[in-house]
C-alpha cells in the first residue's frame, strides 16, 4: 500500500544521476559491439568447421586412428551437436548486443529528445538484458552442479 | 550570480520521472536482485565443485583453485554492485530521494565498467596470444 501511494509522487533524477546513465550507456554499447563482434566470429568458425568437415575428418582420422566406419557414426551426432551449440551461443550473443545497444541508444535519445518514453524504453532493454543474465546464470549453476556431482560420484 | 546560474542549469538538469519510466526502473530493480543472487549461489557451487576436487584428490585442483578465486573475486564485486543498484534505486523510488538514485545509477555505471575492462583484457590477452603465434610461426 505504501509502496502504491508512494510511487505517485514525483522522483527527480539529478544531473549526477543523469550523468550516470550516460556514462553507464557507453559501457554497454562497448560490451554490445564486442558480443556483435563474438557472433561473428563464433559464425566465421562454424562456417570453416563445415567447409572444412573433410579435412577435418582426414586428420582426426590419421591421429586417433580412429576407422570410416567409427568415423561415419559420431559424424551425424557431432554436427547436430555443434549445431545447437551455435545456435546457442548466437542466441545469447545477439540478443545481448541487441538489449544493451538498445539501452544505450534509448538514453541517448531521451538526453538529446527529451522524450521520456525513451528513457523507459531504456530501462526496459537493461531489465531484459537483465532477465537473460538470470537465465544465463541458472543454465551455467545447473551446469556446475552436473558437474559436482559427476565428480563426486565418479573420480 | 554564479550561484543563480548554478541553480539554474541544476534545475534545468532534474528530471521528474513519469510512472511508465519508474514501472520499468522497478523491473530493473526485480531482475537484477535475481542476477546477483544467482551469481552468488554460483560461486557457492563453485566452492562445493573445488571442495569435492579436494576431497577427491583431483591432480588439476590447484590451478582450479586460483582461477576460482579470481573468478570468485570478479563475479562478487559485480553482484554486489548490482545488490547495491537493486537496493539504493528501490529506496530512491520509495523515499523520493535523487541522491539514492544517483548512488543507484553510479553502481550500474561501476558494473558496466567492471564487465567493460573485463573484456578489453580479454580480447587484449587474445591478440597477444595472437601475435606471439604469428611471431612463434614466422621463427619456425
Amino acid at each position: 500500500m505504501e509502496n502504491n501511494t508512494s510511487i505517485l509522487q514525483p522522483v527527480e533524477l539529478n544531473s549526477v544521476g543523469a550523468e550516470q546513465i550516460k556514462s553507464s550507456g557507453k559501457w554497454a554499447k562497448f560490451i554490445g559491439i564486442v558480443f556483435v563482434a563474438l557472433a561473428i566470429l563464433t559464425t566465421l568458425l562454424f562456417v570453416s568447421i563445415i567447409t572444412n568437415i573433410d579435412k577435418l575428418k582426414e586428420m582426426i582420422t590419421e591421429k586417433i586412428g580412429m576407422s570410416d566406419l567409427s568415423y561415419s557414426q559420431i559424424e551425424s551426432f557431432g554436427l547436430i551437436a555443434l549445431a545447437i551449440l551455435y545456435i546457442i551461443f548466437i542466441t545469447v550473443f545477439v540478443l545481448n548486443a541487441f538489449f544493451l545497444i538498445r539501452f544505450r541508444n534509448g538514453s541517448e535519445n531521451y538526453f538529446l529528445t527529451g522524450n521520456e518514453d525513451e528513457l523507459a524504453n531504456s530501462f526496459n532493454n537493461l531489465g531484459k538484458y537483465f532477465k537473460i543474465s538470470v537465465a544465463l546464470g541458472i543454465l551455467s549453476t545447473i551446469g556446475t552442479l552436473i558437474a559436482v556431482v559427476i565428480t563426486f560420484f565418479t573420480s | 550570480m554564479q550561484e543563480l546560474i548554478n541553480s539554474f542549469f541544476m534545475l534545468k538538469t532534474e528530471i521528474i520521472l513519469k510512472e511508465e519510466t519508474k514501472k520499468e526502473i522497478a523491473s530493473t530493480i526485480e531482475w537484477s536482485k535475481y542476477a546477483a543472487y544467482i551469481s552468488i549461489f554460483g560461486i557457492t557451487i563453485g566452492l562445493l565443485q573445488i571442495m569435492v576436487g579436494l576431497i577427491k584428490g583431483n591432480a588439476s585442483i590447484f590451478a582450479s583453485l586460483i582461477s576460482f578465486l579470481i573468478s570468485s573475486a570478479i563475479s562478487l564485486v559485480m553482484s554486489i554492485n548490482l545488490l547495491n543498484y537493486s537496493k539504493l534505486m528501490e529506496s530512491g523510488l520509495n523515499n523520493h530521494s535523487s541522491s539514492d538514485l544517483s548512488q543507484a545509477l553510479h553502481h550500474l555505471k561501476t558494473y558496466f565498467t567492471i564487465m567493460g575492462v573485463l573484456f578489453i583484457i580479454a580480447i587484449s590477452l587474445v591478440l597477444l596470444g595472437l601475435i606471439i603465434s604469428i611471431i612463434a610461426f614466422a621463427i619456425s
